[in-house]
């Protein structure tokens, strides 16, 4: 598809009937979307949920409005669906084999060549305690630092439900780091 | 000033997450969400309504469960609200009885 066509443009295109143009909107916005989800989800899910992100975007596609761009509706849809991807771990029992990878992931990058990072150790514990929805208030606000109404959209969440999370979030890394100084 | 605990840890996570990386699209991948996106269309999923049915389900026997259970203890102890009001009947009736005897 031509660039200087708009995204608005495409979306009209595909409302019309067309349903192949939604090609180009993913190949406009498939990196975009990895990088988004790439910080929610372990490596090796990254791609399976990105495929249902687009998915969703095109079953959505009749309600995108046009009042915000086209990339931040689906950067929503990509924060939404990796919040569905760490309820569904958590039901099914997944979460810990899920935090697993994840930890896989931070000792490759976090590893210091002098054996077991007692840091490391501290985040993967703490990250284990957090429930899927205070997972996604903790990266969204303390890591990619947003503020509590952004982060309250991403989620489809009130703000009171945010403060209260984040809140506890903090209480709870508190308690493990004071539990990890009591460990001899 | 002592750095806040809770802070370094966060300051740790971000550098931890900034080096992780992000994961390239698989060359077909365009193509992929497309066929997905075909296959269920023409395969569309079952109504909403229909994972409702073993919730339903199970509420069903559940509730039944409980008023078996209910039935039993009632019947255990005699009670229920049939035998209460035959009680009643009979203690009215008893003291109709009495009142109706003539005055020796």
């Amino acid at each position: 598809m031509d660039e200087s066509v708009t995204d608005e443009q495409i979306v009209a295109t595909v409302l019309n009937g067309d349903a192949d143009a939604f090609e180009s909107l993913i190949t406009r916005h498939k990196h975009q979307v990895f990088g988004a989800i790439a910080r929610h989800v372990p490596v090796n899910e990254v791609e399976d949920v990105a495929q249902e992100t687009f998915i969703r975007a095109y079953k959505s596609l009749a309600s995108f409005r046009g009042t915000s761009q086209f990339k931040t509706w689906l950067n929503t849809i990509a924060v939404r669906t990796c919040h569905d991807f760490w309820r569904r771990q958590y039901r099914g029992g997944d979460a810990a084999r899920q935090a697993e990878a994840d930890h896989h992931q931070y000792d490759e990058v976090s590893s210091t060549g002098e054996g077991q990072d007692p840091q490391a150790e501290l985040l993967h514990t703490a990250l284990d305690q957090l429930s899927a929805s205070d997972r996604m208030v903790m990266q969204l606000m303390y890591i990619e630092e947003n503020s509590v109404a952004e982060t309250a959209e991403l989620l489809g969440i009130s703000q009171t439900n945010v403060k209260v999370r984040a809140f506890r979030i903090r209480g709870k890394l508190k308690t493990l780091i004071e539990e990890m100084k009591d460990k001899p | 000033m002592k750095p806040d605990p809770v802070e370094s840890m966060i300051d740790r996570l971000k550098k931890v997450q900034t080096a992780k990386g992000i994961p390239e699209p698989s060359g077909q991948f365009e193509q992929k969400v497309m066929r997905e996106i075909r296959r269920q269309q023409e395969d569309p999923a079952a109504p909403w309504w229909v994972s409702l049915q073993p919730l339903v389900l199970r509420f069903a026997v559940s509730t039944a469960l409980v008023a078996a259970l209910m039935l039993a203890v009632g019947l255990e102890q005699g009670m229920g609200p049939s035998y209460e009001l035959a009680e009643v009947v009979l203690e009215l009736e008893e003291e109709n009885t009495l009142n109706d005897l003539p005055e020796l």
